[in-house]
Formats: structure tokens, C-alpha cells, sequence
């Protein structure tokens, strides 16, 4: 008998998906307090030493989830209905040197930010101009990235404005970053660090020198979850949110609605009797739909800045002033803050930080017919603390002083360099809301905010400085950012030498790859260890958490074993176990060309995904369909095949990633 | 647009496209209509006849059914391109995507100590009556050249004994189906070819349907065939319950698993293995030495389930599907039989067929203005597959026929 094989049976068994960096997330934890709220039995699969392996739907709804621990037991959960968290898809559709080792996923080049795991000082293009995409380009102009490029190559259905939050767009952009539409056509390295990107916009192909291409989408219209097929109760939601709610509030709430909406419909379908529970599910329906719908709407009206050359154009500045969120009069006696968040966004962190409760959104979105709208700043309780300034991840509020009859007033801004704050008396470069110098401006000093006595619980503060500048009164409503005068390249050096002046240093040890030795981290992946030399393999594009591509395999004191999975210790050999030529084919595992797949389909007249894949092959190659399924639906849509359809795909196929089982440990 | 047919064909699989092929050729306007999103969802076709169970002259009469010039025989006619042939003569043209037929010996293995190894050969020597050429083996012969050994690492090769029926057929099915259906699409046309046609129901002039949401009112002239596989069970008996008919019922639903198993090896493509009711064999489609041949697939028979019960027990079947009962199975044939220590899992899938008792007799539902019959054994081994829906389809137009 198998004594370590166990069968248990939920209701609802809500399971991670393969690489989820972040478990259990805010949806997790939202959709199974609900539905158990609703009498219903919810069980996680998913985070450390426990692998959802695959779900085989059940015939009619429901599956059947296959689950190994950390012990290599076997486990099978029976669940009436299955929601799978998954990863925003983030593959580019394939191009000419797409496979090229430089060419890494977001969640990739997120985790080797976090890990230091190698010097971003070189030029860099991203590709999809989402939030997290344009998150991630500020942070490497912050640390002193020199240069960076955002290509939006979906201008067809305003993948700018869907990234939407202007503000984050407007911050990118104010510290130097340049937003292009335009459709990558290859890439090619054309020197040891440095590479040639070629992309083509309205005026023919423009070459972008970049030593790495971060690839994070966007690049198609998402719905958020998706059930497939149809009365299947097998759901599939994008996990949005990171482990804390400042890493990306839009994303959270997203995550935080979709779960609750998708909780609802679950208890709408299991739950035979809900009596009075009917009531309370509809209106958690209705208050998250219109949530939802909300946070959208700044994609139908989006805040357009325009100027005139340098200047905010006269109409413009006339309707930021009279914003509800920016200071009328108390600004003249002291700085108060001016919460210039002028889109209807997710995003509630400037109103939690604020001690007063001078700052409260819902005013501006509770307004209904012709009831006039409240004013979502209380410029009198402002205290100037500055904390709503370090609390909004975009640098979006600033405190703003202008004196009457002054020539000079004043600007707080959020320092969020990597190096120190400027010292009182030196000199920074002042930007407009577009990034232009406009002069300078002469620092009167930096501190930390303000804490009241009583902080706002769960708050977090992006930065630990404010810099008070001395700005000339006319350029008090046009300077949102600074930067140091070019000259300076402390910035840059500061971070390079942070960087290389590593604590980890002494851990050091020796390795050999390929014969030859490296000094490398201990007790960090060897994936982390080739980034982190310089040695990029394609093959580590994905950084899974939990092996779960199967792609990155190397040989390791003789045995194969994943390089992402496998640590770094003194003295270990290590030998690549195949050649790691880039290739630009749709599936690089089984070697299916983008051209050869749709001609396919064209010949089928396929008319599902679930066709296509299974006539042709595709997403049955050594990465589980990781790297090509999402280009895959892609080209279809392009194809003219039904975007619904299309959508509906739920990869349901068994298994995620492979599962090795010591028939030992089952006896 | 009008889709007035003569036929109309329903079904979720195979047997529907061959049909219609057939009847085109009569010169019969034919509708297709598939309650499913596609072809492509159905799992009830296998590439080869798993002979499940192995017993009695009946197997041995699959097992003729089974040889590579029979289902030559069977499967060429109703396929409208070339069927490659492995192996086959290496020189020449031979068309990549094509489906392959694959000629392979199935060697039965045993313990020396199975109790039920009398009950193996005795197939054998039916079927050695009817002309196979079974031979048998003891020790290292009868397992070296099964699928995925470890052939290095077998320590006891005289616990095993084996018989091998040489020259038996597999076959691509997802290539032979898709083919099938470009083919009928294209005679078809787009709007004959209906995928997601629910919910069908019969009225007094012919059929009526929802398309894209949209009612679709069709009169047919002489009959619809409904080819019965397991995922229209449920409407196919509400529709005899409906017309009065108490139609052969299957003995019942059979589950299947079939698992895909990474070898660190190339799996030896040139049988099919059978030990305890596990059949193993070297995946993938096409030309085997063409693919990576680093796959097993390993066919398990799950419970059987009554067809009586079918509304309700879907709910039983998760419990016995993928069991601790499968995973000690397989456990055991990669460590005892296959030597490998462990076992990668590569994908794993769930199908269903029917297990009769005997005959599985179509029947007819009504025959008013025209006649509506349900086809049964359209699931199974593709080329039995192919022989029902061709039996079917001209024994309807000789029925029919003034």
C-alpha cells in the first residue's frame, strides 16, 4: 500500500500556477474568506514545499489538482471548482533576436534587481509600456541607469494610455525615460556589452542601442480571469498584486476586485440554497463591477498634458489649478500638498498615509449627477509632514510653497535616488512634468518626513528624504522634478560602486564552468550566479521559482540538475548539457516557426486554441507552452481568429512541470 | 443561408467526418454538426487497440483486426492524402505531417509467478490459430525489448517471461482526425461544418440548433447518424427516453489514464509492451526516430463505471481516477519492471470509452419523415473507429435507398 498518498476534497481549491513569485497574494486570501463566508470549503495549493502540479478537469465542472510536497509525497485534492492564480503573460511576440540571451522576462529582471544580481549601467529597452513596466523603468533610472526606452509596440489599442496612470508615466518620463510606439524587428548584440535594437515606428525603422530588453506587456487587452471552458468552473486569474500593497496599489485592488467578483460567482454556482446570501453576493458584485469600472475610467479620460514648448499650456495649468486635489490659498502661508493624481486610479496609499485625513479621495469619486465635487484635499488640516509625499510609490504629491509678492517659493519634492540627498546649498537641475530642464534650483535642505506620534498603520515610505528646493515663484506650478546637474555623476558612480562594494563579497567561492574558473556567490542559483557573471543563457529567461520549465539544465559533478534550482557551493563543476544557440522561432523547444504555425491554422480553419496547439504541437515542448502559448494566442488574434476564443484558452494540460518521484518514497 | 441536407451527421469525434466523406461521395448533402467546441477535445480515440481485457477469442480476433495490413486496409480509403508507413522505405518522398502508421511488434510480459500468465497465452494460441505469428520468450529476451528498460540495470531477467504478436498497427489519430476534417471542411464548406452546435434537438422537418447564440432550423431529407461516444451520453439517453427506445446499454463508462513519462533514455520504438493491464510504448507522433523518443506513454484501464449511473457519479469517478491505487502502479513498473529508480511525470490525461458486453447493436430513434439512428463504437482504436462510421454511413444510404 501507498501510505504517503493522501486525498482530500475542497470546494474550492484555489492553486498556484507555475514561477508565481508571491504566495498567497491579496486575491488568494480575498476569494477564500468569501466563499467560505458563503458556507463553502476552500483550500490553497501553492507556496513553499507545496507544488500544484496540474488540474484534470472533471467531467462536467470542477477538477481534479495534482499536488507533491517538499517530501515528494503525492497528494490529490478533488475541488468542485479550481482557480488558478497565473502570471501576466509576458512573452514578446517573436522578432529577430527574441531568443537572444539579453532579451529577459520582467519577472526575471524583477527578481535580479532585487537580488543585485547585476549592474544595470548600460543602456536598456522595455518592451510594454504597462504599470509594472514603467515601475521597473523608473527604478533603473533611479539607480542610475543612463538611459532607458520603453517600446510600446501596441499603439493599436493605446497601450500608453491603458498603462495609463499618467502619473506613472509623467514620473518616468521626468527623470529622463522616453516612451516610443513602435514594433520591435530584431535585435542584434554588435559588441561585448551593447546591442542594436531596431524598432519600427510611423517614420520607418529607428535603431536603439541597448545592452538588455526587459520584456513585461501587456501586449494584448486582458480580462484579469477567464473561466474555460464555459460552466467548467475552472477559473484562471492573473496574479497582480505584490506581497505588499505599495508595490503596486493598482495591481492589488485589481487582484483584490477580480478575486471578490469571481468569489460571487463561484458561491452563485455551488451554493443551491443562498436564501439572504443572495442579496449580500449581488451587491458585492455590483460594488466590485463598479469598482472595477472605475478604476478603468481613466482609460476612456485620461489626463493629456499639453505644453507649449517647455510651459504647461495655459489651458492646461488652468485645469491642474483648479484640480481638486491641489492647494487654492494655504499654500501662499506655508507648503502644503498638492496630490496632482488627476486620473481616477486604484491607488488610496497618499489618503491612508495622510495623518490628518486631509487627503480623501472618495470625495471626487462618490460624486454623483450634479452634486458639485468635494475637494479631495483639505488644505487646511494639511501639517506639511511631507508623509503623502514618500508614500505614493510614483512621487505623484509634492508640497508647494509660493509666497505672495516673492519672487522665490518653494518645492518638496521626494528624494529617490539610490545615492544621498543633495546637501543644503547645492544646486539641482529643476524638470517639468515632461522631463525638459527648465533651470536650477538651490536646495534648502533635506529631512525625513514628519511622523506623527500615531502612524498610519501598515505604511510604507518609498524614501527616507525630502528635499526642500528653492524654486523661482514662476516655475512653483511647472517644476515636478529634479535631478543633479549633469556634470555630476555621482549618481551613476554611487550606485556602481554600492553595487560592487557588496557585503557578500567575502562569501565568494570558486567554481568551474566549462573547465574555466569563477568567482561567484555562495549559496545563490547557479542561473543567479550566470547573470550574475555575464555569462546570460536564453535558457534562464524564465528564473522559475520551482524548476517549473525544465529549460535551464545543466550538468552539475556529473549529474543534470537545474540551474535554478540548484545553489551555488565551493568547488562544483559545472558543464552546459547543450548548445545555447538563440533561435526566433515561435517555440524555440520544438523548433515551430511563427509562419509554419499559422499557415497551419490557416490550412485547419482552426477555430479554437485547444486546435491549433494540439494540431501542431505547439506548447507541448520541454517549457510546458511557458514560452509560446501566449505569442501563440497572439499571432491567432492576428490570424483573425475569434479574440474570444482565444481568450478562453485555459492551459488545462497535466502537468505544469515535471514531477520526479522516487518510487522509494511511495512504498 | 438555407442548410437543408439529406444527412445531417452529429458527433464530437472521428466517426462523423469519415462518415460525411463517405456520404459526399454518394452525392448526399450532408450538415455536420458537433456539440463540442471542436474535433480536437474528443478523448475517447486511441492511437492503437489496447486489448483491454486481455482474454478469450475475442482479443484474438482484435488482435487480426489490429495487423498492419488491416488496418492498411481499413484506414487508407477514407483517407483523403498519404499515410506514411513506419518503418518504411527510408528512400523517397514521404510527407512529414502526414499521419503514420506504425508497425510494431506488442510483447505481452509476465512474472514468472502471475497466476493469470495461462490465460495470456491462451490468447496467444487463438490468435496463432487465425494466423498471427506469436512467439514467446523466458528472461532476458522477453524484457529487453520492452519499451523504456533500463536494460543495464535488470538484475533478476528470469522472474519474466513474455509472448510477442509481431507486426500490429498504431496510428497517428490527431493527425488522421485533423486531416479527415480539413478535408470535409473544405467539401463542406464553412457553414456545413458546425463546432459548438448545442443544444440539438429533433423536430418533426429535421433538426434545430443554436449557433453563436442564434436558433438555426434545418430540414433534412433522409436521416441524421449520431455517432454515440461517451460525452454524448447523457443527451443520447434522454433522447431514447424521450422516443420510447430502450436501446443495448454498455456494460459501462471505462476511464483511462494516460501517462507520459520522461525517460532519461531513448524509449525503443519498435513495440508496444503489455505487463500486468499497464501498456507501454514509445510516444510521440510521426516518425519515431525523428522525434526526441525520450517519451513513455503508459496506458492504465481506471474503473468502470455503470452507464445507469452516469448522471451521478462523476463525482466517484474523481475519486478513483489517478489514484493511489495508479501511482503505485506506475511506481512499480519504473521501479521494479523498467529499473529507472524514479519516474519524471511529463502529462497525464483522463479518457473514456465504452466497454460492451458482447454486440453493441446501433439503434434506430424514431423513422418518421426521415430516420434518426445512433451509431455505437465510434470510440476506440481510430481504424475500428474508421470501420463503424464506414458501415455505418453506406449501410444507412442501402437502407434508405428506394
Amino acid at each position: 500500500m501507498i501510505r504517503n498518498f493522501h486525498s482530500t476534497r475542497f470546494d474550492v481549491a484555489i492553486v498556484a500556477g507555475p514561477r508565481l513569485p508571491e504566495w498567497p497574494t491579496v486575491g488568494v486570501r480575498e476569494l477564500s474568506s468569501l466563499v467560505s463566508k458563503f458556507g463553502l470549503e476552500a483550500g490553497w495549493v501553492g507556496g513553499e514545499g507545496l507544488f500544484a502540479k496540474g488540474v484534470l478537469p472533471a467531467d462536467g465542472s470542477g477538477g481534479l489538482a495534482l499536488v507533491e510536497d517538499a517530501q515528494g509525497r503525492a497528494h490529490r485534492i478533488q475541488a468542485r471548482a479550481v482557480v488558478r492564480f497565473v502570471l501576466p503573460d509576458e512573452t514578446p511576440s517573436p522578432f529577430e533576436g527574441s531568443s537572444h540571451p539579453s532579451l529577459l522576462l520582467g519577472s526575471t529582471a524583477t527578481k535580479l534587481v532585487d537580488d543585485r544580481a547585476f549592474v544595470w549601467n548600460e543602456p536598456v529597452s522595455i518592451l510594454g509600456s504597462g504599470n509594472r513596466a514603467l515601475r521597473f523603468a523608473r527604478g533603473l533610472l533611479e539607480r542610475g541607469c543612463p538611459e532607458v526606452s520603453v517600446i510600446e509596440p501596441f499603439a493599436a489599442w493605446d497601450g500608453k494610455r491603458y498603462a495609463g496612470w499618467e502619473v506613472e508615466r509623467r514620473r518616468f518620463e521626468i527623470l529622463g525615460g522616453r516612451i516610443i510606439e513602435a514594433i520591435p524587428v530584431s535585435f542584434q548584440k554588435v559588441g561585448s556589452a551593447i546591442g542594436e535594437f531596431r524598432v519600427r515606428d510611423q517614420r520607418g525603422v529607428r535603431v536603439i542601442e541597448a545592452a538588455k530588453i526587459v520584456s513585461f506587456g501587456p501586449f494584448s487587452p486582458t480580462e484579469g480571469f477567464k473561466e474555460y471552458p464555459p460552466g467548467s468552473l475552472l477559473f484562471e486569474i492573473e496574479q497582480t498584486a505584490p506581497a505588499a500593497r505599495a508595490g503596486d496599489p493598482e495591481g492589488w485592488m485589481l487582484e483584490e476586485e477580480r478575486a471578490r467578483v469571481l468569489a460571487a460567482r463561484i458561491a452563485k454556482a455551488l451554493v443551491p440554497e443562498l436564501g439572504s446570501s443572495r442579496d449580500e453576493i449581488e451587491a458585492i458584485l455590483r460594488r466590485s463591477r463598479s469598482r472595477m469600472k472605475r478604476m478603468g475610467r481613466y482609460l476612456e479620460e485620461p489626463f493629456e498634458l499639453a505644453f507649449t514648448g517647455k510651459w504647461t499650456a495655459g489651458a492646461v495649468l488652468k485645469n491642474v489649478k483648479s484640480f481638486s486635489g491641489v492647494p487654492k490659498r494655504a499654500h501662499f502661508e506655508k507648503p502644503i500638498a498638492s496630490v496632482e493624481c488627476f486620473e481616477t486610479i486604484g491607488c488610496d496609499l497618499c489618503e491612508r498615509a495622510c495623518p490628518t485625513d486631509a487627503i480623501r479621495l472618495d470625495r471626487l469619486r462618490s460624486r454623483k449627477g450634479d452634486e458639485p465635487p468635494r475637494s479631495i484635499l483639505e488644505e487646511t488640516a494639511c501639517i506639511s509632514c511631507g508623509l503623502c509625499v514618500q508614500a505614493c510609490p510614483s512621487a505623484t504629491p509634492v508640497m508647494v510653497h509660493e509666497p505672495e509678492g516673492r519672487s522665490m517659493g518653494k518645492v518638496v519634492f521626494s528624494w529617490r535616488e539610490a545615492d544621498e540627498p543633495p546637501e543644503a546649498g547645492s544646486f539641482l537641475t529643476l524638470l517639468n512634468r515632461k522631463g525638459d530642464a527648465l533651470g536650477t534650483g538651490r536646495v534648502l535642505g533635506h529631512r525625513p518626513p514628519d511622523r506623527p506620534s500615531e502612524t498610519p498603520a501598515g505604511l510604507v515610505l518609498f524614501s527616507e528624504f525630502l528635499v526642500e528646493v528653492e524654486v523661482p515663484t514662476h516655475l512653483v506650478w511647472e517644476a515636478r522634478g529634479v535631478r543633479r546637474p549633469r556634470a555630476h555623476a555621482s549618481a551613476v558612480d554611487n550606485e556602481f560602486l554600492r553595487q560592487n562594494a557588496r557585503e557578500f563579497l567575502p562569501d565568494r567561492v570558486e567554481i568551474s564552468w566549462n573547465g574555466e574558473r569563477r568567482f561567484v556567490r555562495n549559496g545563490i542559483p547557479i542561473s543567479t550566479a550566470f547573470f550574475e557573471t555575464g555569462y546570460q543563457r536564453s535558457s534562464d529567461r524564465l528564473l522559475c521559482e520551482d524548476g517549473s520549465c525544465g529549460l535551464c539544465e545543466v550538468e552539475v559533478d556529473g549529474l543534470k540538475q537545474l540551474a535554478c534550482q540548484t545553489m551555488v557551493r565551493k568547488g562544483m563543476a559545472i558543464k552546459s548539457v547543450r548548445d545555447e544557440a538563440a533561435s526566433d522561432d515561435l517555440c524555440p523547444c520544438l523548433g515551430i516557426q511563427e509562419s509554419a504555425f499559422l499557415e497551419r491554422v490557416e490550412q485547419g480553419n482552426l477555430l479554437s486554441v485547444d486546435a491549433a496547439l494540439e494540431s501542431t504541437g505547439l506548447g507541448s515542448g520541454r517549457c510546458h507552452g511557458q514560452l509560446c502559448v501566449g505569442p501563440a494566442k497572439r499571432c491567432l488574434e492576428r490570424a483573425g481568429l475569434d479574440p474570444n476564443e482565444v481568450r478562453g484558452h485555459l492551459d488545462w494540460r497535466f502537468p505544469w512541470s515535471d514531477w520526479k518521484i522516487d518510487p522509494g518514497k511511495l512504498q | 443561408m438555407r442548410l437543408d441536407s439529406d444527412m445531417v451527421l452529429i458527433g464530437t469525434g472521428l466517426a462523423p467526418l469519415v462518415a460525411a466523406q463517405i456520404l459526399l461521395r454518394q452525392g448526399k448533402t450532408v450538415l455536420l454538426l458537433n456539440p463540442e467546441y471542436d474535433f480536437f477535445g474528443e478523448n475517447s480515440e486511441f492511437s492503437f487497440d489496447p486489448f483491454f481485457p486481455w482474454a478469450g477469442r475475442e482479443t484474438a480476433m482484435r488482435l487480426r483486426d489490429s495487423e498492419s495490413d488491416a488496418v492498411l486496409r481499413e484506414i487508407q480509403p477514407e483517407f483523403p492524402g498519404s499515410i506514411e508507413v513506419w518503418p518504411g522505405a527510408p528512400a523517397g518522398f514521404r510527407d512529414p505531417l502526414a499521419p503514420f502508421l506504425r508497425v510494431r511488434n506488442r510483447l505481452i510480459v509476465g512474472r514468472k509467478e502471475d497466476e493469470s500468465w495461462a490465460g495470456r497465452e491462451e490468447v496467444a494460441l487463438h490468435a496463432m490459430e487465425k494466423g498471427a505469428r506469436a512467439q514467446s520468450f523466458e528472461g532476458w529476451d522477453a524484457l529487453k525489448g520492452f519499451p523504456g528498460v533500463a536494460t543495464a540495470k535488470i538484475v533478476d531477467p528470469d522472474r519474466y517471461r513474455g509472448i510477442v504478436i509481431p507486426k500490429l498497427a498504431d496510428v497517428d489519430a490527431v493527425r488522421f482526425r485533423n486531416g479527415v476534417r480539413e478535408f470535409v471542411r473544405e467539401r463542406l464548406g464553412e457553414d456545413r461544418l458546425v463546432v459548438g452546435a448545442a443544444p440539438i434537438e429533433f423536430t418533426t422537418e429535421g433538426v434545430r440548433f443554436r449557433k453563436q447564440g442564434k436558433p438555426v432550423n434545418v430540414r433534412v431529407a433522409e436521416g441524421v447518424l449520431t455517432f454515440w461516444t461517451p460525452k454524448l451520453t447523457t443527451w443520447i439517453l434522454s433522447l431514447a427516453a424521450r422516443h420510447e427506445v430502450k436501446p443495448s446499454l454498455p456494460k459501462g463508462i471505462r476511464l483511462w489514464e494516460e501517462w507520459s513519462l520522461l525517460s532519461k533514455d531513448p524509449v525503443d520504438p519498435s513495440s508496444i509492451g503489455m505487463i500486468d493491464d499497464l501498456v507501454c510504448w514509445a510516444e510521440g507522433e510521426g516518425d519515431p526516430i525523428e522525434t526526441d523518443g525520450k517519451r513513455l506513454g503508459v496506458l492504465k484501464p481506471g474503473p468502470l463505471h455503470p452507464i445507469s449511473d452516469r448522471s451521478e457519479t462523476f463525482r466517484a469517478w474523481e475519486n478513483e481516477v489517478v489514484s493511489g491505487d495508479s501511482f503505485e502502479k506506475i511506481s512499480n513498473l519504473c521501479d521494479d519492471v523498467l529499473r529507472w529508480g524514479r519516474f519524471t511525470l511529463r502529462s497525464l490525461k483522463v479518457r473514456q470509452t465504452f466497454e460492451w458486453e458482447g454486440h453493441y447493436p446501433s439503434f434506430i430513434l424514431f423513422r418518421e419523415k426521415f430516420e434518426s439512428r445512433v451509431v455505437t463504437g465510434s470510440e476506440g482504436f481510430v481504424a475500428d473507429v474508421v470501420r463503424t462510421a464506414r458501415i455505418a454511413a453506406t449501410r444507412f444510404v442501402e437502407d434508405v435507398r428506394p
